[in-house]
């Protein structure tokens, strides 16, 4: 009877690819590093180095306006600093450093040029000084540094364990291999936010080893394997029990969200140890019999990660960074790396989705793939007619963009770009982007 | 950074997609009717190919016609004109004439679908459009009992619903639900064979084209309907279950009713939506002239459609709220 019951099922399965390695390898220092100087909407850091000056490793090549740092990832000579596109498609400066071999830079004389010495430094000083954009450090997503006063204390803390994507293992691989040190983070979290809850998201055939490794430290919070219900912003309203639209900041509502990375960083940061100049991400693929999670130094290209596991440049026609169902199309294997992505996948020429754009017939599987109940198939006929401000009745703003709507799509409509034209065509042409 | 890896794909998220395409949706609702079609062959015979083929021939030959001279998205190779050339052969009396059968297409295919924009854009269903337009222009054309007046299948060869409209309640033990159920009743060439639809709708149900809320709400306002007048007036009217069995309910509640241009989307409005047609269908077969109602039926819910898909579920994530 299993095959009745599938009528009665959500729609939108995507599947699962659960074929991965269970180390993770590490990616030698590459040549040449690009670290942007802008998270745009999120922060901007001034340059405190110029052209050929000789940097180390862990030196601060940049800082922001409160005090957030950017470090070098390898040791070298600032070759230029020029505008790059990032992974992320925006356009920032970027410090481009050529290795040079020589050693990192110890932490003391890291925090001396921070202006505190290690020992008198507060927690958040620590982190800002590692680099750790933490909830502590910026207000969260979409706001700007400067909007940090007035914020209210974090209540309730969510550690993911689980990314959204289903062919990003980074997390889960992270959290299996250094249980121990997430406790201990756990414990600092529990210092920085005495009165918070804590929870911590694992994937759901991890959760009799989770339950037993975090249980007592943690409320564990299984994630099924359902891409549906891995979406962060459901995780939030599911685990807090708070409703939290999409155009606000958790941060704001007293709700911080960081991944197991970040968590690592935050320990290595108060522990003194080293600042965030690596990071973690799954190469996945069509094209990889398994999925290779390696810890790569921040601003290392594309092509140098892909090199270094030796997929030659032929073998793929479509590279994203992310997951196949967020993931941003690069057109050019040169983007460096930022601490952003979580992930690479690759697309063979035969696996490329047609992309054709074929008029709705209202079958309506949009509405009900939608984790939040969007009228799409509405809003995706309103936008295409320009008719914007019928299209913003349906409030297109909630969208998370999942992209679960033009997954099930049959006349394969770019529903994504639709909501996400609604909610920023005015905008651009009212205040164009810095 | 030079261009120089130019030959790398780009597009737009989300870059996996679960593989439907409206010709495969489309190829997959020809499937689920290809049971009721082999048993029309098997009981009409010749007639009922000649009828089907027709049907297919003229509404795919005037969508391309159509697309010819005025080029929309609504493509003829996404198979939509051959599904509606087979749903609205499967009304037609067997002994309907070529020229009806063109009529039927040119209205169905020019007028219903590409006059309103294509696929998609259409009010009311095309195929259903169709008939009702042939239905009054030539009533006398479309008596089902006298276009199988020389064929015998060991039943009563009357319309049901015709008999029971004319004489009475009790006249219902005149046919075997057996009978009934595997389509040995007087109809159309395909609309009444109940136990060959309900294999192909369960078909589309597995394969998730079509939501359940519809099929079921239907079925369900049909037999309550139907169940209120028995128990009111049971010398006039037959028992719920004969209802449901005879004439094109079931073809309704699963193929015409679930039309996805014409059928709301959101659940609560579908289960409304299905429940309005079903006890719209009895009500028409009980109190207006024609013996099977569904035409009417099906074309009065599709107007119904746009008012009903304003009942949406909640929103998540418009405006903060904290739960206890």
């Amino acid at each position: 009877m299993n095959f009745l019951q599938t009528i009665f099922k959500p729609l939108a399965h995507v599947p699962n690819h659960t074929e991965h390695e269970e180390t993770i390898s590490s990616v030698d220092n590459p040549e040449f590093v690009v670290i942007p100087l802008e998270y745009p909407g999120q922060v901007y850091y001034e340059p405190l180095v110029q052209e050929g000056d000789v940097v180390r490793k862990n030196q601060i090549i940049g800082k922001s306006k409160l005090g957030n740092c950017v470090h070098a990832s390898i040791s070298g000579v600032v070759k230029e600093i020029k505008p790059v596109w990032t992974a992320r498609s925006y356009t920032v400066p970027a410090v481009v450093i050529e290795s040079n071999k020589e050693p990192a830079l110890t932490i003391d004389e890291m925090f001396e040029s921070y202006g505190v010495p290690f020992q008198s430094a507060s927690q958040v000083e620590k982190l800002k000084a590692s680099g750790v954009i933490s909830p502590w450090t910026t207000p969260g997503k979409f706001h700007h540094e400067e909007k940090m006063d007035g914020f209210p204390e974090v209540k309730q803390i969510i550690i993911k364990g689980v990314n959204e994507e289903p062919t990003v293992f980074a997390f889960e691989l992270l959290l299996q291999e250094k249980a121990d040190k997430i406790i201990q983070g756990i414990r600092k979290l529990n210092n920085i936010a005495p009165n918070a809850t804590i929870w911590l998201t694992i994937p759901k055939r991890l959760v009799m080893w989770a339950t037993e490794k975090f249980g007592e430290s943690v409320q564990v919070a299984a994630v099924s394997d359902e891409y549906k219900h891995r979406a962060e912003g459901l995780l939030v309203r599911n685990l807090t029990g708070i409703n939290i639209p999409n155009t606000m900041s958790y941060r704001g509502m007293g709700v911080a969200v960081l991944s197991v990375e970040y968590l690592l960083a935050m320990v290595d940061a108060l522990d003194g140890k080293e600042p965030f100049t690596s990071k973690y991400m799954t190469i996945a693929g069509d094209c990889l019999p398994k999925a290779i999670t390696v810890k790569v130094p921040i601003g290392t290209s594309i092509r140098t990660v892909l090199e270094s596991q030796g997929l030659a440049d032929e073998v793929y026609a479509r590279l994203l960074v992310g997951g196949p169902m967020k993931g941003i199309a690069q057109y050019s294997d040169e983007t460096p790396l930022t601490k952003s992505a979580h992930g690479l996948y690759l697309m063979l020429q035969d696996t490329l989705p047609d992309e054709i754009n074929l008029t709705c017939i209202n079958c309506g599987r949009c509405t009900q793939a939608c984790p939040i109940n969007l009228q799409i198939h509405l809003i995706g006929r309103y936008v295409e007619h320009n008719l914007l401000e019928e299209a913003k009745m349906f409030h297109p703003e909630a969208c998370n963009e999942c992209g679960l709507c033009a997954y099930v799509c049959p006349a394969h409509r770019p529903l994504v770009q639709l909501i996400y034209m609604c909610n920023h065509y005015k905008e651009q042409i009212d205040e164009p982007h810095e | 950074m030079n261009l120089m890896s130019n030959r790398l794909n780009v597009a737009d998220s989300p870059h996996w997609r679960d593989g439907s395409s409206l010709a495969r949706t489309h190829k997959i609702w020809l499937f689920a009717l290809v049971p009721a079609m082999v048993a029309s062959v098997w009981l009409f015979g010749f007639h009922s190919l000649r009828i089907m083929g027709l049907a297919v021939f003229f509404s795919v030959s005037l969508d391309a016609i159509a697309n010819i001279l005025v080029p929309s998205k609504d493509k003829t190779t996404n198979w939509s004109s051959v599904t509606l050339a087979i749903l609205f052969s499967f009304m037609m009396p067997c002994n309907a004439t070529w020229w009806m059968i063109l009529v039927g297409c040119f209205v169905m295919i020019i007028i219903g679908k590409r006059l309103f924009g294509g696929l998609g854009a259409y009010s009311v269903h095309p195929a259903m459009l169709s008939y009702a337009i042939l239905l009054v222009s030539w009533p006398e054309r479309f008596d089902y009992t006298a276009s199988l007046i020389f064929q015998d299948w060991g039943v009563k060869m009357v319309e049901p619903l015709r008999l029971i409209k004319t004489v009475g309640g009790s006249m219902e033990h005149v046919f075997h639900w057996q009978d009934l159920l595997v389509g040995k009743q007087v109809a159309g060439i395909g609309n009444a064979l109940v136990l060959y639809l309900l294999v192909g709708g369960l078909l589309l149900l597995i394969t998730r084209q079509i939501s359940w809320q519809i099929p079921v709400a239907f079925i369900v306002g049909n037999l309550v309907t139907a169940g209120i007048m028995y128990y009111a007036s049971p010398g006039q009217f037959a028992s719920p279950l004969f209802y449901l069995l005879s004439g094109g309910t079931i073809f309704a509640a699963f193929f015409l009713a679930t039309e996805y241009t014409t059928s709301p989307v959101n659940p609560i409005p579908m289960f409304i939506f299905g429940f309005i047609g079903g006890a719209l269908l009895m009500l028409i077969r009980a109190y207006s002239i024609h013996a099977d109602g569904v035409v009417f039926a099906i074309l009065l819910i599709n107007l119904c459609n746009p008012l009903l898909d304003r009942i949406t579920p909640k929103i998540h994530g418009v405006e903060v709220t904290v739960n206890a």
